[in-house]
């Protein structure tokens, strides 16, 4: 499903989810919060985060809401154990449905449903990027705790801005040059995405282009772009420097194997803050775990099936770690809805 | 240009302890150690290659405590290793610590004590082709012994010269040092000393090290460090535009 409209319509894009979220009343009144699952690379356990941790919240007595956005390899119905939904992802954004609410479909998991991205294949649809907007307005009003977002693999548009929406983007990798490679690409296209939506309140579109384009001579990195606005325009870099800090970056090192691998986050963190500028909170490792392919081959989630294996203890501690707001009392009390 | 003050390199306090400037320096070579995963693709392989020299001379600086506290003396510029003694004597010595009264009130006047085979065992040499990382155990607190040298005949060097390895063994020699003398001093391997003075540029690593490891070398020999290291670049870069 490929969104059309242009690189401008971004701007407007986050915007109208900007306004979306000050309105992010989740059920119960509190507040919903939207956890992004990215990577740049697939194939390295993005939809099998997404799904636990959707697992883990909703037996801990949230409502939650996975969203299959990984059209063209949708995977979290697989994950989960069901058919492939009739009803899914680009029936509302078809229109063939009103509310997104129509194309939410319960899970085994008490509290957990799905909107799923099943049958849709890149191309399916071409939807102006009003549609965009309104999938992500819906998204932000959905009546749940939680929304949990799995990203497909790329930088493409598409998925920066789901991740750009989120209250936690989540960043999965596993200890290969190549997955490393790919989320630094990522967090390099997510951060330039979100430097020119931060224009339009600044003003700043020509030294931002003047600094795009003097990438490779000698400006590398974020940080050295950063550096360069602020030796412009010392105001504007100390804005930027502060829009930085809610960049919502945030890592998982999947299928790590021996205690060095299980470090490799923190250095990943560190040379992020260091060499790009950008904070990284690191979430944690999950180990290489057996239970996680057989689980995988049953269609069933390992927190589910093996909820003793050392990666659903992983994949718990790291949930702990997002540091989600604790449900109200009366969040708590309210009658589950599955 | 200023030299990089090695606190913000390592990213410490000041007053940072002799745990936590090693701390420090063992989480930043976690990701920038060359088994690291972490900065693939992150920097290209040069600078990468500065990033690591750089650590590595902040680390060798704040982990000793003479050379820290002429760091913090000098405030702004990295202490030579050698400096020169007073008029009247031909020798350098490493000495930074502070002077040490003597019957005469003057601070060198005595004679540097003699090595010790012991303190040469305690600054052992890295292991060849590694980089030095001077761990906790093997980067010793400097004693009271050090390695005296004589006064130099040093070379002019112009914009244009070019300075080769057989002129750097000639200086070590009548300076009366020995490889291993460097390579204690220094951190560097014998391997990468000994193609330095065999202008063996094949058997050196990228410029960036090679510029950082000849600089030490000629630190070590009271030299000044940048115009050393710039006229052997020189002459390595003029090797190997020429097709080795």
């Amino acid at each position: 499903m490929n969104f059309a409209g242009s690189e401008d319509s971004t701007e407007h894009l986050v915007a109208a989810a900007a306004e979306s979220a000050l309105a992010r009343g989740g059920a119960d009144g509190g507040r919903r919060e939207i956890i992004a699952v990215g990577g740049g690379k697939g194939g390295i356990g993005k939809s099998l985060v997404a799904a636990n941790i959707g697992v883990h919240l909703a037996q801990s007595g949230r409502r939650v809401v996975l969203v299959d956005a990984d059209l063209g390899g949708a995977n979290l119905h697989t994950c989960l154990g069901i058919q492939p939904p009739r009803q899914t992802l680009s029936d509302f954004v078809d229109r063939k449905v009103s509310s997104l609410s129509e194309v939410v479909c319960p899970t085994p998991v008490k509290g957990l449903s799905l909107i799923s991205g099943a049958l849709d294949f890149l191309g399916a649809a071409n939807p102006k990027y009003t549609q965009k907007l309104r999938l992500l307005r819906e998204i932000s009003r959905l009546d749940v705790h939680n929304v949990i977002i799995d990203l497909g693999g790329g930088t493409g548009f598409n998925i920066l801005d789901f991740f750009l929406i989120a209250d936690h983007g989540i960043l999965t990798v596993v200890p290969e040059p190549t997955s490393i490679e790919n989320a630094y690409r990522f967090i390099k296209a997510a951060y330039y995405r979100r430097l020119k939506t931060l224009d339009l309140s600044l003003n700043l579109r020509p030294l931002v282009d003047e600094a795009l384009a003097d990438k490779g001579r000698g400006l590398k990195t974020p940080a050295d772009l950063i550096a360069h606005i602020e030796s412009k325009n010392p105001d504007a870099g100390r804005t930027l420097r502060q829009q930085l800090d809610g960049f919502p970056l945030q890592l998982v090192v999947n299928q790590t194997r021996g205690a060095q691998e299980d470090k490799l986050g923190i250095a990943i963190s560190d040379a992020c803050r260091k060499y790009f500028g950008i904070p990284m909170r690191f979430l944690g490792s999950i180990p290489y775990d057996d239970a996680v392919w057989r689980c995988v081959r049953r269609r069933v989630p390992v927190l589910s099936a093996q909820p003793n294996s050392p990666a659903a203890g992983a994949i718990r501690a790291i949930t702990r770690n997002l540091g989600l707001h604790s449900l109200t009392a009366a969040e708590s009390q309210s009658p589950d809805k599955t | 240009m200023a030299d990089p003050d090695p606190y913000d390199i390592l990213e410490v306090n000041a007053n940072a302890t002799f745990e936590e400037i090693a701390d420090a320096y063992d989480r930043i070579m976690a990701y920038l150690g060359a088994d690291s995963l972490a900065m693939y693709s992150m920097l290209d392989d040069v600078d990468l290659g500065a990033q690591r020299v750089s650590v590595e001379d902040a680390y060798r600086v704040l982990s000793d405590p003479d050379r820290r506290s002429a760091y913090d003396r000098h405030r702004g510029g990295y202490p030579d290793l050698l400096v020169p003694r007073s008029a009247g004597n031909s020798t350098l010595t490493t000495d930074f610590g502070s002077p040490t009264p003597t019957s005469t009130g003057h601070p060198r006047s005595q004679s540097p004590a003699a090595p010790s085979p012991e303190s040469h065992a305690i600054l052992a040499a890295p292991s060849e082709g590694q980089s030095a990382r001077p761990g906790r155990g093997g980067l010793a607190r400097p004693t009271s012994a050090r390695r005296v040298f004589p006064t130099l005949d040093l070379p002019h060097l112009g914009d244009e010269s070019e300075l080769g390895g057989a002129d750097l063994r000639r200086l070590r020699e009548s300076a009366e040092a020995s490889i291993e003398d460097i390579a204690v001093i220094t951190k560097i391997g014998k391997r990468y000393l000994r193609a330095i003075e065999g202008n063996d540029f094949d058997s050196l690593p990228a410029p960036v090290y090679v510029r950082g490891f000849v600089g030490e070398y000629a630190r070590a020999l009271g030299l000044d460090a940048d115009s050393v290291a710039t006229c052997y670049l020189r002459l390595c870069r003029r090797y190997r535009e020429g097709g080795g």
